[in-house]
């Protein structure tokens, strides 16, 4: 089963695929950019500031997706030894970070006109900026070591170490007082968004998928690029 | 009206300022990542290249090599 | 089906994850003190001693509460249990209103006085465009 999933089998569509998906991207993107900024409604309590919500969301779901993805492809690659997840893993860090970067940064900006501060140490905002410093450990830990087994080692330990932080992250406005709202998206009952700002919503975040899927294959293309160049020397 | 667009009620310094610091983080992350694969092919070319024209027969020639050139089941 | 060593590496993963969920659940509750940002109006009344430092209090401000007097600003906090004066002067956030969510912080006087030096208002959940909201409260 896992065969089917080898470098060399995979390149030849990855390698074709990016621009298709930077095309894609730009159209989605430009569809949820208008809807996010001109055509959806106002909130009628926080007025335009709703608006900070299209990226913020978003980017934040994503860098928890991805997060949870590098986990699983760890575990799954150090029990069965399958060295091309780590590869595909390594790959999908860089841009579950710069969400985690973005989800940070515009959450602050949103904070600013609405609650009145622009950083709290609340569970929910304290517990992401720990995400963030795990994505940094781990991408760091990809530059620092050269051998392969110590590689795969250490970045599974750090992902497991990093996941528990996910379901705290998405339970710590239930669990403690948080100046965090609690989540207004749920999948067993009635979002509390109306569905004219659900669109816009969902557009961003199909955006910001293909945006991450675009630096993941760009990133993976280079990744066996530079296998084949260790190839080559070795001619 | 096109004011209100970028004023949106006095928030709109903070909005365009998010949205403006995303896709700044965008375009980063895009040209980094671009760089890196654009430095990595480029040095794929310079190799094969210079493969191709001392030794590409006798490379060619070992199947063993065949497999590194298409990759992957040695990594 | 799969080798041995596939097996005990996964019985690994699986005592290591178990090992530092509980660890890490022991620890946050413990620290539930601290993780948690703002005390609500009945765990002011169960203290048992009048506390010194600075702490958070949040909750609903109560409808019909506001009143400015010599640009002190006082209104009261309420859980819908236990309800607490809160006094303040300065700036307030644009979604500071009656009935919606808020937090402030500051120093307690007594158990039913707090002398706010911050006030943060909290927001809620619900998003929705003004005329929805108009139509809702027709209902």
């Amino acid at each position: 089963m896992f065969k089917l999933l080898e470098p060399n089998k995979i390149f030849s569509v990855t390698s074709k695929a990016p621009k298709y998906v930077l095309f894609l991207f730009i159209v989605v993107l430009s569809i949820g950019l208008t809807e996010a900024l001109i055509l959806s409604p106002e909130d009628y309590k926080q007025s335009h500031a709703v608006r900070i919500m299209y990226v913020h969301v978003p980017a934040a779901w994503i860098a928890l997706g991805i997060f949870s993805s590098i986990t699983f492809l760890s575990i799954l690659g150090y029990i069965f030894k399958i060295k091309n997840f780590f590869l595909i893993a390594k790959s999908l860090a860089p841009s579950g970070f710069v969400f985690n970067i973005i989800a940070l940064v515009t959450g602050s900006i949103w904070g600013k006109p609405t609650w009145g501060t622009w950083w709290a140490w609340d569970a929910r905002i304290t517990s992401m900026l720990i995400l963030a410093l795990f994505y940094l450990i781990y991408l760091l830990a990809w530059r620092i070591y050269e051998n392969n087994e110590q590689l795969y080692k250490i970045t599974s330990i750090i992902t497991i170490l990093g996941i528990i932080n996910i379901p705290i992250i998405k339970y710590s406005v239930d669990w403690w007082n948080t100046l965090h709202q609690p989540a207004s998206i749920n999948i067993l009952s009635k979002s509390s968004i109306h569905s004219s700002m659900l669109f816009p919503l969902f557009i961003m975040t199909a955006a910001f998928a293909l945006f991450s899927l675009l630096i993941f294959l760009m990133k993976y293309n280079t990744e066996l690029i530079k296998i084949k160049n260790k190839g080559l020397d070795r001619l | 009206m096109i004011n209100d667009i970028f004023l949106m009620n006095g928030y709109g310094i903070y909005v365009l300022s998010s949205f403006v610091f995303t896709l700044i983080s965008f375009l980063s992350l895009y040209f980094v990542v671009k760089v890196q694969y654009v430095r990595e092919r480029n040095k794929f070319i310079a190799k094969f290249g210079n493969l191709k024209s001392e030794r590409a027969a006798f490379a060619k020639s070992q199947i063993i090599n065949k497999e590194i050139l298409s990759n992957s089941s040695n990594f | 089906m799969y080798g041995r060593k596939v097996k005990l590496r996964f019985f690994f993963i699986i005592l290591v994850s178990i090992t530092l969920i509980l660890s890490v659940l022991l620890i946050l509750k413990s620290l539930e003190e601290n993780v948690i940002y703002f005390k609500s109006p009945s765990d002011i009344k169960t203290l048992s001693e009048a506390n010194k430092n600075k702490i958070r209090v949040g909750g609903m401000v109560k409808k019909n509460s506001i009143f400015i007097k010599e640009k002190k600003l006082n209104f009261i906090i309420t859980d819908f249990e236990n309800e607490i004066n809160v006094s303040f002067s300065g700036e307030v956030p644009n979604l500071f209103s009656e009935g919606k969510g808020v937090v402030a912080e500051g120093y307690l006087k007594d158990k039913s006085f707090f002398l706010a030096t911050k006030i943060l208002a909290k927001h809620d959940e619900n998003y929705m465009p003004p005329e929805v909201k108009a139509a809702l409260e027709e209902k």
